[in-house]
């Protein structure tokens, strides 16, 4: 009981992280139809720009709304210079802009960062630990799952219940009849980008909490993030947070019981064969394919 | 027969589609015959180059029959490519004999194909990019666990020795694996060439530009996208075990990597991808910028060809082939305005 216990607790880490990963970009892939691999960046810059506010003497969690705030504004700018201009054409166009967009941030990253590993010194309140049932439940981890809880909570709120998010939600489904009645779409896409890029901003902020930030550690999470969307699901708020917790038990359940170097292929494998029964995903909604 | 060669010219567009095999081959064994005379002048660091290049322009050949030709995305070639290598070099230090590797080697990767094609290539848009992703990453981290036959995540001898020609000098020794290069990318533009003259290619275009049409109007799409990429996957298995042999070090990581393949998708959409010397121009132009850059500032390579491929895909997405059709008159200023414009939201 407890070993399954402490299989869960320890998995609540990785569920947070992949949810919120994986919310971002599953709007992102759900209202633009963009499979963006330049989200891997944004959640490298996320972690930079965290590390540099807790250098100048804020909090690390402190920090996680400026940061949020910062790659809100380089979404929008990345949407609506670059990315704005393959929406109409054939899916390789975006696929491809992002990979070189990924590169390209990447690469002047190693410059300006460096490929040190950089990391935040885990404040006193993230230390330590309560004891639940025999296994162990630490600070840390209950506060990253409770982050991605709000922020789940928080986004389908904006998405579900305010003007804006029906507008989007509109968008997602037919652009043009968007546009007849007046929503501004290329405003909308922007938005969209914006809000999936101060996500893939809140996760790597967290990560280089918990871990520590190098240029390439989006490449690894995107990978993650990629089984994560496919399982939960597009067109559904708990989507990402259901295809998390299956990801993140599976991962933790198969490195407690064969090791870690399974976990990957694992989780790739419950994907494809997710993919062959219902290629909706758990949660997703099959209007929302194509 | 002639009548429909004339409707297809008169309208416009088919000019090209299924015009005669016969320049373009004539081209082809030319530039090859010339290719086959490069070791008379390179030295041993061109000659690796121009193997390198070709080993490049053979991926990109068969990357571009399902990418290109088809449209659909597949990130599946590492696991092509590290299978043909790892099989290949397990089969070999096992002492089985050459032919039977690369055989052994064809058969697995054709049977991974088969097995990951059938149910995803019926899978619409990104899923199929993201499913074919998740086969090479499944299949790279599946192989670094093994541990038989004497492989454990990688070789650890250098199967060189068993590939039965180290009596070669050296240069005999570059000069075999340059020739047996060449052979596989002119093998690989040759069967490009087939596609895009014969009915089977004009087919996949259509399905890849409308694929409800094309089912309309009697195209076979699912039997035809998975022989394509059960093609291109045979044609990235060979190359694997090609390199392998070249190579001789056999590491997991290296042979399932994805680099390579995103290298090689670059160079497809900067060449112009669904068009036979697309890929061509493309490998050429990367390499020769690798070169230039590569050797002093390794550095920078990264970020100027994310730069590039950024740029290619904003304002010539149908990559440098449009220069090549249309002349200099595709590079001017108002065309790459246009270009900029085509696919952007309104």
């Amino acid at each position: 009981m407890s070993t399954a216990l402490q299989i869960i607790f320890d998995s609540l880490l990785l569920i947070g992280l992949y949810a919120i990963g994986a919310l971002g970009f599953a709007l992102i892939w759900g209202v633009l139809n963009v499979l963006n691999i330049a989200y891997a960046a944004f959640i490298m810059l996320g972690g930079y720009c965290s590390w540099m506010l807790w250098q100048l003497g804020f909090d690390p969690l402190l920090a996680l709304p400026f940061t949020m705030a910062l790659m809100f504004g380089v979404g929008w700018l990345v949407q609506r210079i670059l990315v704005d201009h393959v929406m109409r054409g054939p899916h390789a166009l975006g696929i491809a802009l992002t990979y070189g967009l990924n590169l390209l941030i990447v690469g002047l990253a190693l410059y300006v960062f460096t490929p040190e590993f950089r990391s935040i010194v885990l404040p006193d309140y993230l230390r330590g630990y309560t004891e639940i049932g025999g296994a162990r439940l630490t600070n840390a981890r209950a506060v990253v799952a409770a982050i991605a809880l709000a922020l789940t909570a928080g986004t389908w709120w904006f998405i579900d219940r305010t003007e804006i998010g029906s507008a989007i939600r509109a968008t997602r489904l037919d652009p043009e009849a968007a546009r007849l009645v007046g929503i501004r779409v290329r405003t909308i896409f922007n938005l969209t980008t914006a809000l999936s890029a101060a996500l893939a901003g809140a996760m790597g902020g967290l990560i280089v909490v918990l871990y520590s930030a190098t240029p390439a550690m989006g490449d690894h999470y995107l990978l993650q993030i990629l089984i994560v969307t496919v399982l939960g699901g597009l067109g559904s708020m708990l989507g990402p947070l259901a295809g998390a917790a299956v990801l993140g038990v599976c991962t933790s359940a198969v490195a407690t019981l064969w090791g870690a170097t399974y976990a990957t292929a694992v989780g790739a494998l419950l994907v494809l064969l997710l993919l062959m029964v219902r290629p909706a995903g758990l949660m997703g909604k099959r209007f929302y394919e194509g | 027969m002639k009548v429909d060669a004339l409707t297809l010219r008169q309208a416009g567009d088919g000019d090209k589609r299924l015009s005669s095999v016969a320049p373009p081959l004539l081209i082809l064994l030319g530039a090859a015959g010339a290719m086959a005379l490069l070791p008379l002048v390179l030295g041993p660091y061109g000659l690796r180059v121009a193997t390198t290049a070709c080993m490049y322009l053979a991926l990109a050949q068969s990357w571009n029959l399902i990418g290109g030709y088809a449209g659909l995305v597949s990130l599946a070639h590492p696991a092509f490519i590290g299978t043909g290598a790892v099989a290949a070099a397990i089969c070999l230090i096992n002492g089985l004999p050459i032919a039977v590797a690369v055989v052994v080697a064809l058969a697995l990767s054709l049977a991974i194909a088969l097995l990951v094609g059938t149910p995803t290539l019926r899978l619409q848009g990104h899923y199929f990019v993201v499913a074919t992703l998740l086969v090479s990453e499944a299949l790279r981290n599946f192989v670094l666990n093994v541990d038989a036959f004497g492989f454990q995540g990688g070789v650890s001898v250098n199967i060189v020795s068993h590939v039965g020609i180290s009596a070669l000098g050296s240069d005999a020794y570059n000069r075999f694996f340059y020739h047996l290069m060449l052979g596989l990318a002119v093998a690989a533009m040759a069967v490009v060439l087939a596609f895009d003259r014969s009915r089977w290619g004009l087919a996949l275009r259509t399905i890849r530009d409308n694929e409800a049409a094309a089912a309309a109007l009697g195209v076979a799409a699912a039997r035809l996208k998975l022989a394509v990429f059960l093609i291109s996957a045979g044609m990235a298995s060979l190359i694997g075990t090609a390199s392998a042999f070249w190579i001789g070090t056999i590491e997991t990581n290296d042979a399932y990597s994805l680099v390579i393949t995103f290298e090689v998708i670059v160079m497809v959409f900067l060449g112009g991808r669904g068009t036979l010397w697309g890929p061509a121009i493309g490998v050429g132009f990367v390499l020769l910028l690798n070169e230039m850059i590569g050797v002093e500032f390794a550095e920078v390579t990264q970020v100027v060809s994310g730069l590039i491929v950024v740029l290619i895909v904003l304002f010539l997405p149908d990559g440098l082939m449009a220069a090549l059709t249309e002349g200099p008159k595709a590079l001017s200023w108002q065309r790459l305005r246009e270009n900029v414009r085509r696919y952007r939201v309104s």
